[in-house]
């Protein structure tokens, strides 16, 4: 399996050798890449929904997926990719619904605060760090689908800009174009709120 | 000669693909070049790279510690059972029935205090748990990969029913990995090896009343190991609480 993950991919991946172990009827294979990949899918969904319990819920799905096409996989590239890829058509057709553009535009996000520890910063400062966090929550909100993906898989997620064109099914040239304008127009909006 | 303000525009879209390290080797040096000789995409450079931090400051809470189980569930519905009934029909959890309010409440108080006493033995006691393969949670770092999810385990069943042990499978022992070093407080692996764990002290719970058995073996919270671990207090509680149907 090792090798056959190696051929077809091209680098060591040991996620495409756990998924053609489960594949081949290794039932544990399955929850170990659960449990490797769960967390950081439901970090890129929550950031692309602003929602955790859909994003849970689209965690949940994503692996659904794979379980459903673990007889037809075949490794075509790393399995991380194709997750992403999964993942990211998932939350595009989540963001089409009407209930979810209303939950990013509303400024109604759980950010699941820790409680303040002994040398918790002063009022002020994290009266001002929410400030900063919604402003980047809003300026996250008001890109364009596509380029807020790009940004996350790319920035945040440390997806390659291959890999990231496998994600959104679109060319490597495309998501440096994509990167950059989800980042400049991130940055002009920060920027302005900086200054206001 | 090119104007300025259009050699900036040559490398705007490399300006990101740099703090990405998605430019060739030759790009970058003509890019770092430019760099040095115009303040104006060094400062453009510095606030993209402020964007970033800006977005990666954003707080995402982490998954809920019930996700897994929501997965089984899931999985349940799709017909993969979970492997503990598979493997220890004599301990499966009954269908799930209407219980009184005071049944609830008894069984939430013997579900905190297991849980909290697990916490407990787990923390100080690691080596008494029953045997379990722990799985490698890291990914690993191959070449050219940039990806490096955290480890996210936590103590659940099985996701998926263990596949029986076909005549012809690929699967062999010497395919599965030491176990890994875990943290502390990660916690026990999300699997649990076929066959299960040996239940060498089980016997206790056999004196339970079938119907308290049932209901703890029904609490998705609890697992085979952690009651087995706190039988002394499984015992208590169940000495001390309101008997299922009583009164």
């Amino acid at each position: 399996l090792k090798q056959e993950a190696e051929a077809t991919v091209g680098v060591p991946d040991e996620d495409v050798r756990l998924m053609l172990a489960f594949r081949a009827g290794d039932a544990a294979a399955f929850e170990t890449l659960f449990d490797r990949w769960s967390g950081p899918l439901l970090r890129y969904l929550a950031r692309m929904l602003r929602d955790l319990a859909t994003a849970e819920e689209l965690v949940q799905e994503a692996f659904l997926r794979v379980y459903r096409a673990r007889d037809r996989y075949e490794p075509e590239a790393r399995f991380s990719t194709w997750l992403y890829r999964i993942a990211t058509n998932l939350a595009l057709n989540e963001l089409r619904r009407p209930r979810q553009r209303a939950l990013w535009r509303s400024a109604a996000y759980d950010e699941g605060e820790a409680p303040l520890a002994a040398d918790a910063p002063a009022l002020d400062d994290v009266v001002d760090a929410r400030r900063r966090g919604e402003a980047v929550w809003r300026a996250l909100a008001e890109l364009p689908e596509k380029q807020r993906a790009a940004l996350c898989l790319s920035a945040l997620e440390g997806l390659s800009y291959a890999e990231v064109a496998v994600a959104l099914e679109v060319t490597e040239k495309a998501v440096k174009s994509l990167v950059h304008r989800a980042r400049s127009t991130l940055a002009a909006r920060l920027a302005g709120e900086g200054e206001s | 000669m090119v104007p300025p303000s259009e050699i900036c525009r040559h490398f705007e879209e490399d300006l990101s693909a740099l703090l990405d390290q998605e430019l060739p080797a030759e790009r970058e040096a003509e890019l770092r070049a430019h760099l040095d000789a115009c303040p104006s995409c060094r400062r453009q450079l510095e606030r993209l790279c402020d964007a970033d931090l800006a977005l990666a400051s954003l707080p995402v809470p982490g998954p809920a510690t019930d996700l897994p189980a929501r997965m089984r569930a899931r999985l349940a519905a799709e017909g993969a059972a979970p492997a503990r009934q598979a493997a220890a029909p004599r301990r499966a959890a009954p269908a799930r029935r209407q219980r009184p309010a005071r049944v609830l409440a008894w069984a939430s108080l013997a579900a905190s205090l297991l849980l909290a006493a697990t916490f407990l033995l787990r923390s100080t006691e690691p080596s008494t748990q029953a045997p379990r393969v722990a799985r490698e949670s890291a990914p690993p770092a191959g070449e050219g990969s940039r990806v490096a999810p955290p480890p996210t385990g936590t103590p659940q069943e099985p996701l998926v029913a263990r596949a029986p042990a076909a005549a012809g499978s690929r699967e062999q022992p010497a395919a599965r990995r030491p176990p890994a070093p875990r943290a502390p407080d990660a916690g026990t692996a999300l699997v649990a090896e076929a066959p299960v764990a040996p239940e060498p002290a089980t016997a206790p719970l056999e004196g339970l009343a079938d119907e308290d058995l049932a209901l703890l073996l029904s609490l998705d919270e609890l697992e085979d190991y952690d009651v087995v671990a706190n039988l002394d207090l499984l015992e208590r509680v169940v000495a001390k609480g309101p008997r299922p149907g009583a009164g």
